[in-house]
């Protein structure tokens, strides 16, 4: 990859970073980094993809310690849960022989496992080196027969966030609009003539939790064509560019997906989210609106009346336990409103929310639900995170597992709501879901025990 | 406080129930070189010692008077003088639990003449203390047997005591059926970390711990509770008492000896084992050992990172009252919550449990209340595995027997330790649950051989 390609990648138009002091994607600083590297960006967003085998070329150190450890759920292929690495030894580094073990790597893979196609993820050591993984690529491809791509983002080009997009350009640029659609299923509920495609950006189906959502989908005769890329199919990915509409699920990582989609084959998108019931209606009726069917329309506004009832009437028996409780949150981009609202519909009080990802638009939306004098934390190290918790008399904690336990060890409830996460929170089963658990953890017996010192000390 | 239900079921149909001389036999191997002799058909030996041999592992000592029809209705004591005098000549006990069975007791036998009719006519036997309980099967269940040993040693054993000649050191521990040797292990470290003796009564940490010894037969029971130290339990500075069912023998103990006696009833709380340590620590006038803090700072994070996978989760319990009380105890402590709790008899103390219903019952009960109500979890013994599978449920092997399984006849379940290992276990079990929540199969999802891809090779790399 050379260095106008990442400062291409690094310019996104649609960004709302890309504007005033920032300039797209911020540099990582020495000595004060927190998150993952480009090659960890590139790797999560195409990992998902499960009947594809995901080869890592480098010394160990890059996949070793991270293979297999996502929450993402496959409905068949579990290829993708095999953590293929090129295991590059000293005698290979300098000896050179990289491109020749990657060579040996896809062949023995393709014939072993029979992916649908292998991606090379290319990190640090090989890419200084200067191994030609295209050239690798073409030539076995050539020999196994199998759609072998190069995903060229060594951690040392950046952060995680560009390592997210460099992934997704190489599926819009080598991948979707190489095949055509599966005809309409034919037994299908709803006929072809009123049924609808979309595509899905951003949603990675963790725990499974977009199963909380497609069986709507389906019921309303909407397609889902592919998702970038939970449970998805290499196939899927290559018709893509058939979508009707795109929806950015909840994140900015994959922003230049979805305009590079528009840009070339005129699908429309825009940006939802599946968390919190207000959020998930939002969505839904937005499909619809932009698909431009009034029939659908009619259907989905039935759907949200029914889905709605449904969990509130889950909801009322949770809400009394959760009323006043309030909630520390720390997560990035869309979920930092996005989960505000959903908390606050359940009556909780957010006395922070990070901002650590969130664009001026994020912030907005944040002052609009939490008021003017909103506390935003840009930056979340546990002591910050744990002094604005007692600062504010917060009862639990909301963030990524990485902060578990920076909560447990302060004594201080806490829920998981990042990718490592074991339970699914989108879509209107998922925010009952969410409401069982914040209860769990406040009501847990153990809290005053824990607090509480032994009789001798 | 708890409503006492009797299913009123003509029958049992998958029992939890074991007999009373279960009990005394199983405390009598934590005594040691015993060997418990029941009064009975010879069958009431052989299962009974299947029954421990599956559960530990372990070659188990125990004998039988051997019944048979003519003795049966002519009388029987002959057998038991007999047998006497057989297991003092082949097996050289220090002791022998001459306990009866429903047989036994319904033909109405009197252990102690027949005990008196063999001293009188065996005295070179003299040096071995011989204890006679009354085990009948048709009253009771396993925990009631275990006790009335307890209470048949402190009153035939322990000499009544006027005036106390007490050794300040040595606390004496009488433990109930529910603790499993790896349990009362940990108990006497605990107590021994503040430089105290403990009389274990019984101890089947010395006897059932499953460990290798250098002769390769003994036909007495291998180590337990030493009888010149047992004989000496009045001398004590303290009682502990672990377990409901373990309270008259306190009280027993107490008013024949003196020595003030203290009760609980499991260590399998925070709160149980804190007041344990405690005691302790004031007894001994010491500080509590640093491997102690640190194991209770270990449950308590054990308690924070598994108490989303604990807490609200229900389950199903059958065991003896003592253990009932115990997973109740703990289930309190991090929010299990009881969903249908059976016992296999009635005891005093199942109605004061923090729970709404015990239902006296076998498991057949139980999974039919599951089934109605719901539940995630199951603890019981070994025989649950067939609800457990039939429900879809996991289960966690807790009471007697435990045939399947090895290494659950000396899991430790209660002090800080056993319950951080425990809240590790059920989180375990949740995640598992977790994990397995079905995949969605979109009718709509794209076949993959359906979709007609152009051109491979040339097109995809560009």
């Amino acid at each position: 990859m050379k260095g106008n390609e990442i400062a291409a990648l690094l310019d996104e138009p649609a960004c709302g970073h890309n504007g005033k002091s920032k300039s797209g994607c911020s540099a990582p600083k020495p000595g004060a980094t927190a998150g993952g590297c480009a090659f960890d960006g590139a790797q999560i967003t195409l990992l998902p993809v499960a009947d594809v085998a995901h080869l890592v070329h480098g010394p160990i150190g890059c996949t070793g310690s991270s293979w297999d450890n996502r929450g993402s759920h496959s409905s068949g292929p579990t290829l993708y849960r095999l953590g293929f690495t090129t295991d590059l030894s000293e005698q290979d580094v300098i000896m050179g022989r990289g491109e020749r073990r990657l060579y040996h790597g896809i062949k023995h893979i393709v014939e072993r496992h029979q992916p649908a196609a292998v991606f090379i993820y290319n990190t640090c050591v090989p890419a200084m080196e200067g191994d030609d993984i295209e050239a690798v690529c073409r030539a076995a491809q050539a020999k196994v027969g199998v759609p072998v791509i190069a995903v060229d983002a060594a951690g040392f080009f950046g952060s995680k966030n560009l390592g997210n997009r460099l992934a997704g350009e190489v599926m819009v640029n080598k991948v979707v609009g190489t095949a055509e659609p599966a005809p309409w299923p034919a037994d299908a509920a709803i006929p072809a003539e009123r049924g609808h495609s979309i595509g899905l950006i951003g949603e990675f189906n963790i725990a499974g939790e977009f199963w909380n959502v497609q069986p709507l989908l389906d019921e309303l005769g909407v397609r889902v064509l592919c998702t970038l890329s939970g449970d998805a199919r290499f196939a899927e990915i290559q018709t893509l560019h058939r979508s009707e509409l795109n929806m950015l699920v909840c994140s900015r990582a994959l922003i230049n997906v979805a305009r590079k989609l528009e840009e070339n084959y005129d699908t429309p998108w825009f940006e939802g989210s599946f968390y919190g019931i207000r959020d998930v209606s939002t969505s839904l009726r937005t499909i619809a609106s932009m698909l431009h069917d009034p029939d659908l329309q009619a259907r989905t506004e039935a759907l949200i009346q029914r889905e709605e009832a449904a969990a509130e009437a889950q909801l009322a028996k949770l809400r009394p336990r959760l009323a006043g409780k309030r909630v520390l949150l720390y997560t990035g981009g869309v979920k930092s409103w996005s989960v505000v609202s959903a908390l606050q519909d359940l009556g909780m009080t957010v006395v922070a929310t990070g901002t650590r990802k969130s664009t001026e638009e994020d912030k907005a939306r944040i002052r609009a639900l939490m008021g003017e004098d909103a506390l935003m934390l840009d930056e979340g190290n546990p002591r910050t995170l744990l002094d604005v918790a007692y600062q504010y008399k917060a009862d639990l904690m909301i963030a990524g597992g990485r902060n578990m336990f920076t909560a447990y060890k302060a004594k201080l409830p806490f829920l998981d709501i990042n990718q490592e996460r074991e339970h699914a929170f989108a879509g209107y089963n998922g925010m009952v879901e969410l409401a069982r658990q914040i209860c769990l953890t406040l009501e847990s017996p153990i809290w005053s025990q824990v607090k509480q010192r032994a009789p001798w000390q | 406080m708890a409503t006492i239900i009797k299913t009123g079921k003509p029958v049992a149909t998958q029992p939890i129930k074991s007999g009373q001389a279960l009990g005394a036999i199983l405390a009598a191997l934590g005594l040691d070189r015993t060997i418990p002799l029941i009064h009975g058909a010879q069958g009431c030996s052989a299962f009974a010692k299947i029954f421990f041999i599956q559960h530990f592992h372990e070659p188990i000592p125990l004998q039988s008077t051997a019944m048979d029809p003519i003795t049966t209705v002519m009388g029987s004591d002959d057998n038991i003088v007999q047998a006497l005098d057989t297991l003092c000549q082949k097996n050289q006990p220090k002791l022998i639990v001459l306990l009866s069975s429903g047989v036994a007791e319904a033909q109405g036998c009197d252990l102690r003449r027949a005990l008196k009719l063999f001293r009188a006519d065996y005295p070179r036997h003299d040096k071995v203390e011989i204890v006679t309980v009354n085990t009948p099967d048709f009253y009771g269940s396993l925990e009631n047997g275990y006790s009335a040993l307890l209470e048949a040693l402190v009153e035939q054993l322990i000499p009544q005591q006027p005036v106390r000649n007490v050794r300040k050191k040595r606390v004496n521990l009488l433990l109930s059926h529910m603790l499993s040797p790896g349990d009362v292990e940990l108990i006497r470290s605990y107590v021994e970390a503040f430089g105290l003796q403990p009389v274990l009564l019984p101890d089947l940490s010395r006897s059932l711990d499953g460990h290798l010894v250098r002769s390769d037969y003994l036909s007495v029971s291998q180590g337990g509770t030493d009888l010149a130290l047992l004989k000496q339990m009045g001398q004590s500075a303290l009682t502990l008492v672990v377990g409901p069912s373990l309270q008259r023998v306190g009280q027993l103990l107490e008013s024949r000896t003196g020595v003030p006696c203290h009760y609980f009833p499991h260590l399998m709380n925070l709160q149980q084992v804190d007041c344990f340590i405690d005691l302790l620590r004031r007894q001994a006038d010491r500080l509590v050992p640093e491997w102690i803090e640190r194991q209770r700072g270990q449950l308590l994070d054990a308690m924070i990172d598994t108490h989303t996978w604990v807490n609200g989760r229900r389950f199903g319990l059958a065991a003896e009252a003592d253990l009932l009380g115990a997973w109740l105890g703990f289930a309190q402590m991090v929010g299990l919550a009881p969903s249908c709790v059976v016992a296999p008899v009635n005891q005093p103390m199942l109605a004061s449990l923090p729970v709404e219903q015990v239902l006296v019952g076998d498991l057949e009960d139980l999974a039919d209340n599951l089934q109605a109500q719901g539940a995630d979890l199951l603890l019981t013994n070994a025989h649950g595995a067939v609800i457990a599978e039939r429900l879809g449920l996991p289960l966690l092997r807790i009471g007697f027997p435990v045939f399947d399984e090895f290494g659950a006849f000396r899991r430790v379940r209660q002090g800080y330790a056993g319950m951080r290992d425990t809240l590790f276990e059920l989180g375990n079990l949740g995640q598992a649950a977790c994990h397995h929540r079905p995949a969605y199969h979109s009718p709509y999802k794209q076949p993959v051989e359906q979709i007609r891809g152009r051109a491979l090779a040339a097109e995809v790399i560009g």
